[in-house]
């Protein structure tokens, strides 16, 4: 146990700790003038209009965490089973090949697909009439097109969690309902969904504490925050201001306001969990 | 903020040496660059076995980075954590900062104390400026890079363009043209995030400046009338479909797709360009306004030594000398590329490679790279990043863009001297 706490404090709480105490002061990580500046930081950050665009921005990213790292493979995961055949193999490798590819070659081909002339999306747009769009340079575009290709990278992973779930759901009490006169929506409401309520309950929450770090190298490759820091958002910024511009005081209020807004979800999810949870027998 | 305070907080890294040199074991001393495997990295660990070899007090051991951002980074957190590299290559849009607000030690100083200027002696003087803070020389330049536009001459040629044009009307025309044939936007600059090289370009070829001396303090000039004009010069072709707007790795493929007639880009893509070009690639010196006289932002690196302990400061002045040595530059130039700061180095490879000897060319135009003085400079360069952003996606005009950004810039600097 000791060893562990020992860990745990060395790599865990004294970093928070070190974050917390150098978010009150102005400094770039080698000067020698270290001001104290107390909560000057965090009523800058607090006062600044570009913050809270900032907010919306990773709010926007946790929104298309949740739907390609949580309900996109749960749909597909059951679109799957229901038609399973014999290209279902076929059909979970695909989706699956996103994961095993690195990002900063994945992030490589995207900008191909995303070129404003001769680039695939906007051939495919085009076919239907829609004009090109420049998905990377366009600040109302950018932060979807990049939100896009994190939650691409990691749906294969969340898929597969999906999956697990789904086919561990007893063909036996499926049936039984089927037998008692339960529609598919019945089956789904109140047979599947309570049984799959762990997994659930376990995409949703990694797709909002994972939303952010799962679409960092993305953000980097494919437009470094930019156009004029359109598809940034806080976790992004944290780096940008700490190992960047070496702003280190503000990069860590943005960090201890990061950690509780993550904090605060996460609790909340949890809650959700010991209060939704059905266990099969 | 005083460089001397600075290498007072840094000199504790004397005990982090491993070897003094005193008991007769090698000097041990760290160099740290961005060269990458497939970027240079054989040249690097070629001349680092050859500087071994040669010097057998001292022992020289390499570490690359993906890039000067991530190389900045690495030397910030090292000096942090009293492990600095002892020389490292530091890009030049960084060296206000640099000198500013790490223990470097100016290449001036190690001069007077180990005596020899070595490489200086043979550099133009626009090339040593490269590495001088208000005509005070902190490094020594070594990588060197100039702007030029490659092109697709057979693009060119069917789009009935004979010649490439050498000013900015006679390239606009020729876009205007392969427009007309229904081709893509042709003015195609790699702009990389986060980085003023292209606008600096424009602007100082415009007559402009990024910056200015006012009563002994930097200024911002990128919002006077030069600077306003070369960026709304630059949005109109956007706007009329001359140019692209799109991102540096979206400006190499449009360009290698065979789409984009040019890249305007440093001439370190040289050779990926020939590799990966399935058409006929050729180059042409960036374009001027009109009669203005050609001013080019240098790209590329000056080594910076910051070893505190002096057996190792000795040691890293004696490698950083080597590696701008003329019979150093010669592989470096051959292998990686770059221009050569001392002239007549590598004249039998510019001789063999016309896109090369475009840019060699181009080397009495190299102008210092601005770097943004004091504890904010890095991030004013992103405030003029951002500014151009809003600019080339059409969301503001030039004046309303540069202004504020140059009014939050004199703010984020504020008080930093100039000469």
């Amino acid at each position: 146990m000791a060893p562990a706490l020992l860990l745990f404090g060395a790599f865990v709480l004294w970093p928070i700790a070190r974050t917390g105490w150098l978010s009150l002061h102005d400094w770039n990580l080698v000067s020698p003038d270290r001001e104290f500046v107390g909560l000057d930081n965090y009523s800058e950050l607090l006062g600044d209009p570009d913050f809270h665009r900032l907010l919306g921005r990773t709010l926007m990213y946790v929104a298309i965490g949740l739907v390609g790292g949580f309900l996109l493979p749960v749909g597909l995961a059951m679109l799957t089973l229901r038609h399973a055949g014999r290209a279902t193999g076929v059909y979970q490798t695909l989706l699956f090949v996103p994961t095993v590819i690195t990002t900063a070659v994945g992030a490589l081909v995207w900008q191909f697909m995303y070129l404003p002339s001769g680039g695939p999306v906007n051939e495919l747009l085009d076919t239907v009439g829609i004009s090109p769009v420049n998905w990377l340079k366009d600040p109302s575009t950018a932060l979807p097109a990049v939100g896009v290709v994190g939650a691409w990278q990691n749906l294969g992973f969340s898929y597969m969690i999906a999956l697990a779930g789904l086919s561990a759901v007893s063909p036996t009490l499926l049936e039984a309902a089927e037998l008692d006169g339960a529609s598919g929506w019945q089956l789904l409401r109140h047979v599947v969904l309570p049984l799959l309520m762990p997994t659930l309950l376990f995409l949703a929450t990694t797709a909002v504490l994972h939303a952010l770090p799962n679409v960092f190298v993305a953000i980097e490759i494919l437009t470094s925050g930019g156009p004029a820091g359109s598809s940034s958002n806080l976790l992004y910024d944290v780096y940008s201001n700490g190992l960047r511009f070496f702003r280190v005081g503000e990069a860590s209020a943005e960090a201890v306001v990061l950690m509780a807004l993550i904090g605060g979800a996460a609790v909340w999810q949890m809650r959700l969990i010991e209060r939704g949870v059905t266990y099969e027998r | 903020m005083g460089i001397t305070s600075l290498a007072a907080c840094g000199s504790d890294d004397a005990d982090t040496s491993s070897a003094s040199g005193a008991d007769g074991t090698p000097v041990e001393i760290q160099y740290w660059h961005t060269n990458s495997d497939a970027n240079g990295r054989p040249a690097v660990q070629a001349l680092v076995r050859r500087f071994n070899a040669a010097n057998p007090g001292i022992h020289v051991t390499e570490r690359t980075y993906d890039g000067y951002a991530a190389l900045l980074e690495n030397v910030q957190t090292g000096i942090a954590s009293r492990r600095p590299p002892d020389v490292a290559t530091v890009g030049y849009n960084s060296l206000n900062y640099v000198a500013g607000n790490f223990p470097v030690v100016p290449v001036s100083e190690l001069v007077e104390r180990y005596g020899d200027e070595g490489p200086l002696r043979a550099m133009p003087e626009n090339i040593a400026a490269l590495g001088q803070q208000d005509g005070r020389q902190i490094g020594l330049p070594y990588g060197l890079s100039l702007l030029v536009v490659f092109y697709n001459a057979d693009l060119l040629r069917r789009a009935g363009v004979s010649e490439a044009p050498r000013d900015w009307a006679g390239w606009e025309a020729a876009a205007r043209t392969i427009a007309r044939s229904g081709g893509d936007p042709a003015i195609n600059f790699q702009q990389y995030p986060g980085d003023n090289f292209i606008s600096q370009a424009l602007i100082a070829g415009n007559g402009g400046a990024m910056t200015q001396c006012v009563s002994g303090e930097t200024k911002a000039a990128f919002a006077q009338p030069p600077a306003v004009e070369a960026m709304s010069w630059w949005a109109g072709l956007i706007r009329d479909r001359l140019a692209l707007n799109v991102t540096a790795d979206q400006s190499m493929q449009s360009f290698l797709a065979g789409r984009a007639a040019t890249l305007i880009t440093s001439i370190a893509s040289r050779e990926t360009l020939e590799q990966q070009a399935r058409f006929d690639v050729q180059a042409a010196p960036f374009p001027t306004f009109g009669g203005k006289p050609q001013q080019l932002p240098a790209g590329g690196n000056t080594l910076m030594v910051f070893s505190q302990e002096d057996a190792k400061q000795e040691a890293a002045w004696k490698f950083a000398q080597f590696l701008d040595s003329r019979p150093s530059l010669e592989t470096w130039v051959h292998e990686k590329g770059y221009l050569s700061p001392i002239p007549g180095v590598a004249r039998d490879f510019t001789a063999r490679n016309p896109m090369q000897a475009v840019a060699d060319a181009e080397l009495p135009a190299a102008i210092p790279w601005t770097s943004w003085p004091g504890r904010d400079g890095l991030a004013a360069t992103q405030v003029v990043s951002d500014a151009t952003d809003t600019i080339l996606g059409g969301q503001k005009s030039a004046a309303d863009a540069l202004t504020p950004a140059a009014e939050e810039i004199d703010d984020t600097i504020a008080g930093a001297s100039c000469q």
